[in-house]
């Protein structure tokens, strides 16, 4: 090829890539505390007997999964202000829209975590008398951990990565002060490729120790 | 103790318990036998509310525990009575269903402890001297991967022994085993048929059945073909499909 890769302006361009990377980690850890507690609700909800409960929340799973990020991201950041009459700062809609969207892949994680609890042990713990709650915090949520886990962690990655999004609607996270630079240097292919390689270093690390723990997680199960 | 009243259940087309009713007399052993599909395990599962019946009563220990219309729907009520009967009795299944995340002290001090209330030092007292009654004080603080089939059987009956049940019912517990382990998990339970405990037993052990059953009902395509002492069942069936089933199976020992 020949191109000619001038690496040597990425040095004093690093600390705004790095402002940048500091709000995507803030975004990711945020909006995955968020979406874990509505994926429990989720679960719930799921789980729930009455249609008057599940079948809502079956639709808005399908939805949050049946459609892509992007176009939910700019849905709500658009849409919500509006809908509730106030004005929202952007930071505050793309928390909603990215804790929606990761709270419906949560609840499923959760919700089939526990279904798949072999249903001889639900009663096995009925017949010992074991209340609804103790029933799940002491027999069902144990078992049902071993495949949350490495499914919510799994997503969880997913989310760092999809929070470039977000760069879309001008907020100035890793992403968009990448492409800020871009425009400004005109090296685009420098600038991404270190971008990407942000990314990478930080994700790469919680994959294989993800890996690591659901091999630990399905050893420990018989 | 257990009186069962004109109980039915389908699962779809399937008619799996026809019009069965049965009395169980405190302190007697009942063994009930049967080909697969008999409806045996199904009769269990209803006896300890597991299973809702479409029509039919059971009463235990003198108590309504379950009435049936033909017309109801949906799930048993566990309202606080129910579950009061319900773990009057001590259920043992076929595939052990120990917790495996917990020890199996923990397993069967777990419902001493959170359905009983008892303290934490007290139940885990009561669960070792369970454990050595069925023979696994060394295995204590083993989780359940780490036991043998026998050994988890034996450590079931233990769990289920712990709330201090008054019946204990038993579906197919050997029917797991290896033939080799088959005979420590039946000592068990011939002890605690001996110490007076009320229990009705689902069983393809004939032996067991033979000797230590006080009282045999031999199920057939859901319905009780027949009942009466081991010597009347195994010696002269009345029925000639009891003769049948019984000729079949003897002649396997």
């Amino acid at each position: 090829m020949s191109y000619d890769w001038a690496w040597r302006i990425i040095p004093r361009l690093l600390p705004a890539l790095l402002q940048g990377l500091q709000l995507t980690i803030t975004i990711t850890l945020i909006v995955i505390v968020l979406g874990f507690f509505l994926g429990i609700l989720v679960a719930a909800g799921r789980l729930a007997r009455s249609p008057l409960v599940n079948k809502p929340v079956a639709a808005y799973v399908e939805f949050f999964r049946g459609t892509p990020a992007l176009v939910q991201l700019v849905w709500i950041y658009y849409c919500l202000p509006i809908v509730l009459g106030l004005e929202l700062p952007s930071f505050a809609s793309i928390v909603v829209a990215l804790t929606l969207n990761v709270g419906a892949f949560y609840g499923e994680a959760i919700r089939a975590g526990i279904q798949a609890v072999p249903r001889d042990q639900v009663e096995a713990a009925d017949i010992l008398g074991l209340s609804y709650v103790k029933k799940m915090r002491f027999v069902v949520l144990p078992q049902a951990f071993r495949i949350i886990i490495p499914v919510a962690l799994s997503q969880s990655i997913s989310l760092f990565k999809d929070t470039s999004l977000v760069s879309t609607l001008g907020v100035a996270d890793l992403m968009y002060q990448a492409r800020v630079l871009s425009t400004q240097t005109y090296r685009p292919l420098e600038i991404l490729t270190i971008a990407a390689l942000v990314y990478f270093v930080l994700a790469f690390p919680c994959t294989v120790a993800t890996r690591v723990l659901e091999l630990r997680l399905a050893r420990a199960r018989h | 103790m257990i009186s069962v009243r004109r109980l039915n259940k389908s699962f779809g087309p399937l008619r799996a318990i026809r019009d069965v009713s049965l009395e169980v007399v405190q302190g007697q052993a009942v063994a009930i036998i049967g080909p697969s599909g008999s409806g045996k395990s199904t009769l269990l599962r209803c006896l300890i509310g597991l299973e809702a019946p479409d029509s039919g009563e059971i009463h235990v220990d003198g108590h309504l525990f379950i009435r049936r219309a033909p017309g109801d729907r949906g799930p048993l009520r566990r309202t606080r009575e129910f579950r009061e009967i319900q773990r009057s009795m001590g259920m043992v299944f076929q595939q052990f269903s120990l917790f495996p995340h917990l020890t199996v002290l923990q397993n069967v001090a777990l419902a001493p402890i959170h359905t009983l209330g008892r303290r934490e030092s007290e139940a885990h007292a009561q669960a070792r001297l369970l454990l050595s009654k069925v023979g696994l004080e060394d295995k204590v603080l083993a989780y359940p991967d780490k036991l043998s089939g026998g050994q988890k059987q034996r450590a079931s009956i233990a769990r289920a022994l712990a709330l201090e049940p008054r019946i204990m019912l038993f579906d197919e517990v050997t029917s797991a085993l290896d033939p080799e382990l088959i005979q420590e998990v039946l000592s068990v339970m011939k002890q605690l048929a001996a110490d007076g405990m009320t229990m009705v037993v689902v069983t393809h052990e004939m032996g067991f059945a033979h000797k230590v059953a006080d009282h045999v009902v031999f199920m057939d395509a859901g319905a009780i073909l027949e009942e009466g002492p081991p010597a009347q069942i195994f010696g002269a069936p009345r029925e000639a499909r009891t003769r049948t089933f019984i000729d079949k199976v003897l002649t396997h020992i």
